[in-house]
């Protein structure tokens, strides 16, 4: 057998020991891994307002729908293949993250240095650093996918910086993979453009460009890739342009200060620098460790690489060391965020510098650092292992002197290879949580999946005090989560709230009220622990307001039932009859009887200006009559009739015509793209 | 200022007039060699400044190997 397939076996035995739990059978569900009960999130036409988010009742959906439109298509595909769930979030997340990050550092290490074949370890540093199986365990799956395809995104930047050329096929393969990169995160996207623009200065200033060379370089590297990546993302760049907060703005729109920076500040220089996630292995957020001296071996091995660039020939190479030398320098000091030493630059990027503000948790710099590193420490390894190798090329006269001389180099690939499986042994040894364990859903749960999709009407569920992993929901049974309804942390001042709240709970089309079962531990929690004892006083006290009916036996998941909650669309008045059709999550038609004028329709979804009512006479002609929505209760939207009279009113959101134009300006990029790729191989 | 603070800067002062990049890696490298058993007995103040210097001397020794790459 030969040595290489010795090591693809190897490495095949290290990924099925540390990822089993993905290639066993069970259920999945951690962190920010949701279970989903059906695949109706992902619609395969992207929709700029979505029922279920926003708490339950809705919510302006195009800043999120970069992420949407990438999983969408295989998830659709799922479904119209009848996979179930837990098998289809490993085939779409689990396994291609181990598949991209596994080939894009080994195609990284590869081609930026082609004698260098110690991939192994480009792999081990890459694919299964303390930081990204952190991630992993955490359920950011689509975060990591972002990260395993971003070696691959820079290395057709370098490539093309280095060619200094303009060759349309590249810089639009180069442009998709970019966009493809901000679809599946935005964030990697950014530290992307980070990275590519301090390679387009270093090239600049080693090999003394001249302005127009850097111009055009910056041509081919960021304004024509930018334009693919603007126009093949117009579905949702174009209507956040037109109506709303950008993905920036979202991503940071609930922690902007500096104060939420410095709290979320977790990692120190030490960490970051040794590429060591603080709350490795536990992963329990917010519970930092003390630093394991062990893995400073690793700045060690990647810095070491310094001591090569003088005895280096190749100019490229040089430049190559020095870069990713920065660049594992700039990530390391980016990724502690507001930490000493100079926390206040990083305060400042956050305030002030374009973009930054997505970056309240600066842990993401630590992608920057694992590709550094996943090409130093292989080269320090090459270099050290060559270096022993000419050093002590046999020439002894003894048999087991020469053999020793011969082994040497070996042993030291060796010890370097157990070190590097000895600082992530934990997730050899199973100590790994999150998506490294397999949990078991409730069979509650499934009963009461059962009894709430079995419900004819619109209808929602509020869950006290919010809702649970297993929980149900769907389009026609959006979950509120009670706690971000009310606005309440306190359990005290919230269940005195709930008490209080029977009309408004009512009139949000509220039909049960649900006390989770919390099976995963992560709901009721005094100290970061599960505490039956909340749980108990949590269903005691649901169980003693009055106008709360238990109604059903869920097991320990406690299920009440509200008096007379209203539909999706309703009145106040008492002659008017409406009867409404739900055509997709951004339009609905409603038959109206016997209105008068200034009746008022109340549609219980989040407040949004940017509803409105159109007339429609009796043969669908539309009058031309607009309504815009006003606020009811400073909750809901509501549309007071100008005229009386039956007739059907048609209710859409106006940012959805955005999205359909985005969307075409999107597909034809696409098609356009693939064209000029296939035309300019085939005449190559 | 520290005790490590003033060694630390006389150290860095004779470096830069050597200028010679590699022996600013090398501190560097022995910043990171000589913390990791501070850091085993929690000694994490000297631990931690010995990380920032190790920062700065290879962030040096970077600036150097341009500044040769650029003039050669």
């Amino acid at each position: 057998m030969k040595f290489s397939y010795i090591k693809i076996i190897l490495f095949g035995v290290i990924i099925l020991i540390v990822f089993r739990a993905w290639f066993l059978p069970g259920l999945i569900a951690s962190g920010d891994l949701e279970y989903l009960w059906n695949y109706d999130f992902f619609s395969l036409h992207p929709f700029s307002w979505n029922i279920k988010a926003g708490e339950g009742l809705g919510v302006f959906f195009v800043p999120y729908l970069w992420v949407y439109m990438v999983l969408s298509i295989p998830f659709n595909l799922a479904k119209l293949l009848n996979i179930p769930w837990d098998t289809a979030q490993r085939m779409i997340l689990f396994y291609p993250f181990i598949g991209i990050s596994v080939f894009s550092s080994i195609l990284f290490l590869k081609k930026i240095f082609p004698s260098n074949r110690f991939y192994l370890f480009s792999t081990l540093i890459f694919t299964m650093n303390t930081y990204i199986l952190n991630i992993v365990a955490g359920g950011q799956l689509v975060f990591a996918l972002a990260y395993a395809l971003a070696p691959i995104t820079l290395l057709f930047a370098i490539n093309i910086i280095d060619k200094g050329r303009f060759r349309i096929r590249k810089i639009i393969i180069y442009g998709l993979l970019l966009s493809l990169q901000v679809m599946i995160d935005i964030r990697v996207g950014y530290i992307l453009f980070v990275a590519i623009s301090l390679y387009l200065i270093l090239d600049g200033i080693i090999e003394r460009r001249q302005v127009k060379n850097i111009i055009k370089n910056s041509l081919n590297v960021f304004i024509l890739p930018c334009l693919i990546l603007v126009l093949t993302n117009a579905f949702w760049i174009l209507p956040t342009l037109i109506f709303g907060t950008s993905p920036a703005g979202q991503l940071g729109v609930n922690y902007p200060t500096e104060e939420s920076v410095r709290f979320f500040s977790f990692a120190k220089l030490e960490n970051t620098i040794s590429l060591l996630h603080p709350n490795w292995p536990e992963n329990i957020f917010g519970k930092a460790y003390f630093m394991k001296p062990e893995f400073l071996l690793l700045p060690i091995l990647a810095y070491s690489s310094l001591l090569f660039v003088s005895k280096i020939k190749n100019r490229k190479s040089k430049i190559y060391i020095i870069y990713f030398v920065l660049l594992g320098l700039i990530g390391a000091f980016l990724a502690k965020g507001a930490n000493e030493p100079f926390g206040g630059i990083y305060l400042w990027l956050f305030d002030n510098f374009p973009g930054f503000i997505m970056f309240r948790d600066s842990t993401k710099w630590y992608a920057l650092v694992a590709v550094s590193y996943s090409i130093l420490i292989p080269f320090t390894v090459w270099k050290i292992y060559k270096l022993l190798k000419s050093q002590l090329s046999p020439g002894g006269e003894l048999y087991f002197v020469q053999k020793i001389q011969k082994f040497i180099p070996k042993l030291f690939l060796i010890l370097t290879f157990i070190l590097l499986i000895f600082l992530i042994h934990p997730a050899f040894l199973g100590q790994l949580t999150g998506s490294f364990k397999h949990t078991q859903m409730p069979e509650d749960y499934k009963k009461l999946e059962k009894f709430l999709s079995s419900q004819n009407n619109f209808s929602r569920t509020f869950w006290v005090p919010q809702i649970q992993r297993f929980g149900f929901y769907s389009n026609s049974n959006p979950a509120i989560s009670g706690k971000v309804f009310f606005n309440i942390s306190s359990s005290e001042n919230f269940l005195s709230k709930l008490r209080e709240s029977q009309e408004m709970l009512e009139n949000s089309a509220v039909r049960y009220v649900i006390v989770p079962y919390d099976s995963e531990g992560e709901i009721f929690l005094e100290d970061r622990k599960y505490n039956e004892e909340l749980y108990l006083a949590t269903v005691k006290k649901v169980e003693e307001i009055e106008w709360l009916k238990r109604v059903e036996s869920f097991g320990e998941i406690a299920v009440f039932e509200v008096p007379n909650p209203k539909g999706h669309f309703w009145t106040d008045s008492s002659s008017l009859k409406i009867n409404y059709r739900y055509l997709e999550p951004t339009r609905y038609e409603i038959d109206i009887k016997n209105a008068k004028e200034d009746d008022l329709i109340v549609f219980s979804e989040s407040f949004d200006s940017n509803w409105l009512a159109k007339k429609k006479d009796a043969i669908g002609i539309d009058s031309g009559e607009l309504i815009q929505s006003s606020a009811y209760d400073e909750r809901f939207n509501s549309f007071k009739l100008k005229s009386g009279g039956d007739y059907t009113l048609e209710i859409f959101y106006l940012p959805q015509k955005w999205v359909n134009i985005g969307l075409f300006v999107s597909g034809a990029t696409l098609i356009i793209s693939f064209i000029i790729i296939v035309y300019t191989y085939r005449k190559k | 200022m520290k005790p490590q603070d003033i060694i630390f800067i006389l150290i860095l002062i004779i470096l830069l007039y050597k200028r010679k990049a590699e022996w600013f890696v090398y501190t560097g490298l022995a910043c990171l060699i000589v913390s990791a058993p501070l850091f085993y007995f929690q000694i994490f103040f000297t631990a931690q400044r010995l990380t920032y210097y190790a920062v700065a001397f290879f962030t040096i020794a970077v600036l150097i190997y341009i500044l040769k790459l650029k003039k050669s």
